[in-house]
């Protein structure tokens, strides 16, 4: 539940989404799910004229298996916050598999 | 076979559906075999491309019991005709049968053209072998039978079948059919006569009062509740939205279902007047009357159809204008197209049972619920643990911080404030789900299942036989199976130890285990904090005692921490800030003089010894290490140091001098940075005036040690060439130098750096105003120390 | 992560060593990639479906070109990120 409770901390951020067939998409977070699932507001394609079927797509749905990375805003993500959250995320994992 | 009994030849199905069969959708195509069997009826007819076979199936023995059927001997005394009892469930599908006799004619132009000589004669047939339809043979009828187009004077209609076959394929509504027959000017055989609707009994009063034996008494409303609660397979459509007033008596929400012919009939709202006069079922003696107000359609009913009449029998359709009758056709189209939807969507009906869908959706719902965290996770630690980023996060980023400059690493205090609103909104939804009594059987029930899940999680998915898919039993907090690592017993094994830079992987591996050893002391502590208890009030012994405890559980993580941080060894950097917020004045001493003796092994000491006199640019990893090493752990020592007793500065100084090599300690940007805090401080008690004569002696001694030994290598504490310009720190210490010393080692001191302040000082005239002028404001920090100004030199 | 690799030696217990490298700078080599000497990478976060926050990322891919007369020809792209969530 890491990165689902990272993600909620960036919603209404602008990210860029790449997804694992090499299709960028730079959008508004604007919700995500446990299955990191993403929903996109005000999308653009990146080198859109390789993909001219998506120039009307204003907003999309992504499943989050077919994300490959996701590039963040620096400035939105709390660093220090973020290794103790995957400390206690270790810790929990560690705790359950005992 | 057709299962309403038109089929003469099985009687017997008349009574019984054949509930066991799939009844109306086994067929692909549901009005083939009604075609088919229509076509049996008629021996000229060549129907060899359309048959299907099934008439041979057909048994003539089983005629004998015709007349019981359909009461041929009845009140009327054999007289075979009006007073057959078609109410009901054939009246409801003759309509499809009708259609499809039609169209079948349409496409067979033998038929139709055979058919209208054979419905002129009907009396030629046997009694036996038609179905309790020749009451349609009546002259009463004759008329409607005889309907040709080229009666009405239309036959510019005549093109019109091609054009709506195609489409009509499967689906034809009765109207659209009728117009089509009577534009061709044909007509289907005898036993199909169009007149026979659901609504035909009505415009027949006399078929009521004679009522087949079977029933002799039954009053229509129980015939029809029967005819809805068994007498279909329940395996059809629901009703689409358009006929729920027809059936609002019926058995629950979900009908059994209708045949989809009945459907037709009953889609259009003109026909669905009609159902109230059906329901209320007029006395006998009305109904004469009340067909005639039938048989020419009241004007007030027009209303609800785009102005169209109710269109209850095709004689109406003639009587109606040209715009009118293409209006109407259009209506029949649309909802023959409906209807073939819902035969389409049908084809799945029956797959699932409702208790395999209460399955699914109990699976799915206790993954939703498990995801929102059900009641027992209502607890406010559980939610931290799981959500711990956002939770804090908007907890830091959600209110206005008041220090924005603060280090990260102090979020913990806000630790305190976070869970309440969210818990609020939690209690709102039971509340609100406890005035809910299905949604709280509901909820019980998925706890259930949640709790069986969680009873047995070894088994990740189910198989259920049969069906499409395999049922995931992941949850939302485990959305997708993780790795699961075995863990040796014995944490050590043979390891091959491979020297990796200048520690072995395993002294590497027990540093950085040594951290995050601190680290989890660090956040348990933390936590701790979190969880203070509210500082205990008089008289409250349980309080006091619950504050006790809390206190010892500190000290004992204190101690804990303590240990961890087994003083000598590297300390992550990142973490001297929190364990500062932790640990006591003594134990924060411990720490600063742990760094100071061990300054120049210290990685950002050791490494940062520049390898030339040129070379201005160490390795960035160094140079971050520094730049952290001075956001981090710099502030801290400083918080301690500003407020340190003046013995200490002193005895760390004497350390310095003592156990370091000063002059390398001094060539980089953290040693010089340790260095003038402590000279600073110095400096600040002494101007306080709170340094002891004996103190200050003290003082003077080691800072004259100290400049003695600088003063050789002080040209070489810049770092690189002057063009580097990041030597700010430099002349802060300069100045904190200057500052400290004596007239005559101030003169010392600005023989050493004269060179250094003068190329400064000529550089800067090549720089662009701003930049020269804070190069010239650095130099000036030292130079004012010594009561001098750039500006002096100028 | 790179340092394993490095060394070669057998890690028993993957994800406690990824803690241990948390803010500790480690290498990621997506598609292909090898991190340049002087660049480094933190690991920010990480979960047990390897999950990955990284700061500082340099991503190189490598793409073969072929020719038509079968010679290879090798070329790479390099995107720099400051911080980057890596699907596991």
């Amino acid at each position: 539940m890491l990165f689902f409770s990272f993600f909620k901390t960036l919603t209404n951020q602008t990210v860029t989404i790449e997804l694992k067939n090499d299709i960028r998409i730079r959008g508004i977070l604007k919700s995500v799910d446990q299955y990191l699932n993403i929903k996109l507001d005000d999308v653009e394609v990146l080198e859109l004229v390789k993909y001219p079927h998506l120039s009307a797509v204003k907003n999309m749905f992504i499943r989050g298996s077919v994300v490959r990375y996701v590039i963040l805003p620096r400035s939105e993500v709390d660093v220090g916050l973020l290794e103790d959250a995957t400390r206690r995320e270790a810790a929990n994992q560690a705790g359950k598999a005992r | 076979m057709s299962f309403f009994g038109f089929n003469t030849t099985l009687p017997r199905d008349r009574d019984h559906p054949p509930s066991g069969s799939r009844g109306f959708f086994e067929n692909p195509d549901p009005f083939a075999e009604v075609a088919a069997q229509a076509l049996d009826d008629d021996d000229a007819i060549d129907f060899e491309d359309t048959y299907d076979g099934l008439g041979d199936q057909l048994d003539d023995d089983q005629d004998a019991f015709n007349d019981d059927t359909f009461g041929g001997g009845g009140a009327d005394g054999g007289k075979v005709g009006r007073d057959f009892d078609f109410f009901g469930k054939t009246a409801q599908v003759s309509d499809a049968i009708g259609e499809e006799q039609v169209r079948f004619a349409l496409q067979n132009p033998q038929t139709a053209r055979v058919a209208p000589q054979v419905s002129n004669q009907p009396a030629a047939e046997p009694p036996a072998k038609r179905s309790g339809y020749e009451k349609y043979s009546d002259p009463d009828f004759i008329p409607d039978l005889q309907a040709k187009s080229s009666v009405w004077g239309i036959p510019q209609k005549k093109p019109e079948p091609s054009i709506s076959l195609p489409q009509s394929r499967k689906m034809m509504s009765l109207e659209e059919v009728e117009a089509q027959m009577r534009n061709q000017g044909v007509h289907p055989s005898h036993s199909m006569p169009p007149q026979i609707q659901d609504s035909s009994y009505l415009r027949h009063p006399q078929d009521l009062p004679t009522l087949p034996d079977g029933f002799p008494n039954l009053p229509p409303e129980l015939l029809r509740a029967q005819f809805e609660r068994g007498g279909l397979p329940p395996h059809m459509a629901p009703p689409p939205p358009g006929i729920p007033e027809l059936y609002a008596g019926g058995p629950g929400p979900a009908p059994p279902g209708l045949p989809l012919h009945m459907i037709q009939n009953n889609v259009p709202p003109q026909n669905i007047p009609l159902s109230g006069p059906r329901h209320a079922g007029p006395p006998p003696g009305q109904r004469n009357q009340h067909q005639q107000q039938q048989m020419v359609p009241p004007p007030s009913s027009r209303a609800g159809n785009n102005g169209l009449p109710i269109i209850t029998n095709p004689q109406q359709i003639m009587q109606l204008t040209e715009d009118q009758r293409s209006a109407y056709l259009v209506e029949d189209a649309k909802r023959a197209k409906r209807n073939h939807k819902i035969f389409l969507l049908s084809r799945g009906n029956g797959l699932m049972t409702p208790q395999d869908k209460n399955f699914i959706t109990r699976i799915q719902l206790q993954q939703l619920v498990a995801a929102a965290g059900n009641v027992a996770d209502s607890d406010p630690e559980a939610v931290l643990a799981e959500d711990f980023y956002y939770q804090v996060y908007s907890q830091i980023r959600g209110a206005p911080r008041q220090h924005p400059h603060q280090p990260l690493g102090h979020f913990a205090q806000t630790y305190l404030l976070q869970t309440g609103a969210r818990f609020g909104g939690h209690g709102n939804r039971r509340a609100f789900q406890n005035a809910d009594n299905h949604m709280q059987r509901m909820q019980q029930q998925v706890q259930r299942a949640v709790e069986a899940a969680k009873a047995k999680p070894k088994n990740k998915q189910l198989i259920i036989e049969g069906s499409l898919g395999k049922i995931s039993f992941s949850n939302a907090k485990a959305p997708k199976p993780m790795l699961n690592l075995k863990r040796p017993d014995s944490s050590e094994g043979t390891r091959p130890k491979k020297i990796q830079s200048d520690l072995s992987i395993s002294d590497r591996k027990s540093i950085l285990t040594n951290i995050e050893h601190v680290y989890s002391t660090l956040m348990s502590m933390e936590d701790m904090e979190r969880t203070m208890p509210p500082p205990p009030e008089d008289g409250d012994a349980d309080a006091i005692q619950e504050h006790l405890e809390w206190r010892q559980k500190v000290h004992s993580l204190n101690q804990q921490l303590w240990k961890a941080l087994k003083v000598m060894e590297p300390i992550g950097k990142k973490a001297i800030p929190r364990i500062f917020r932790h640990i006591d004045q003594e134990q924060r001493v411990t720490i600063l003089t742990m760094i100071v003796v061990n300054l120049d092994s210290l990685d950002v000491v050791r490494l940062a010894q520049p390898s030339g006199p040129n070379d201005a640019q160490l390795p960035v990893a160094v140079r971050e290490a520094i730049d952290l090493f001075s956001l981090a752990v710099m502030p801290s020592l400083l918080g301690y140091v500003n407020e340190a007793p003046f013995n200490i500065i002193i005895g760390l100084l004497g350390l310095v001098i003592a156990q370091t090599q000063v002059v390398s300690v001094a060539r980089t940007k953290t040693g010089l940075g340790i260095l003038t805090m402590l000279l600073s401080r110095a400096e600040i008690v002494k101007e306080a005036g709170q340094a002891s004569e004996r103190d200050w002696q003290q003082w003077v001694e080691k800072f004259n040690d100290l400049f003695d030994m600088l003063e050789p290598g002080l040209a070489d504490i810049f770092p690189g060439s002057i063009n580097s310009g990041d030597d700010m720190y430099v002349w802060q210490f300069l100045a904190a130098v200057g500052i400290g010393a004596s007239p005559e080692q101030q003169q010392r001191l600005v023989i050493a750096v004269k060179d250094r302040v003068m190329e400064t000082v000529g550089y800067s005239k090549t720089l662009p105003a701003d930049m020269a002028s804070q190069r010239l404001g650095n130099v000036n920090l030292f130079m004012r120390a010594i009561g001098l100004d750039v500006e002096l030199l100028g | 992560m790179a340092d394993n690799e490095d060394t070669g030696a057998p890690v028993a217990e993957p994800l406690d060593l990824g803690r241990l490298h948390v803010s500790i700078t480690s290498a990621r080599e997506p598609r292909h990639a090898i991190p340049p000497p002087d660049r480094t990478t933190t690991t920010q976060a990480y979960d047990s479906h390897c999950n990955l926050v990284l700061g500082d990322v340099e991503e190189t891919i490598y793409v073969v070109d072929e020719d038509d007369e079968t010679e290879e020809n090798l070329r790479t792209i390099k995107k720099q990120e400051e911080m980057l969530f890596v699907r596991g």
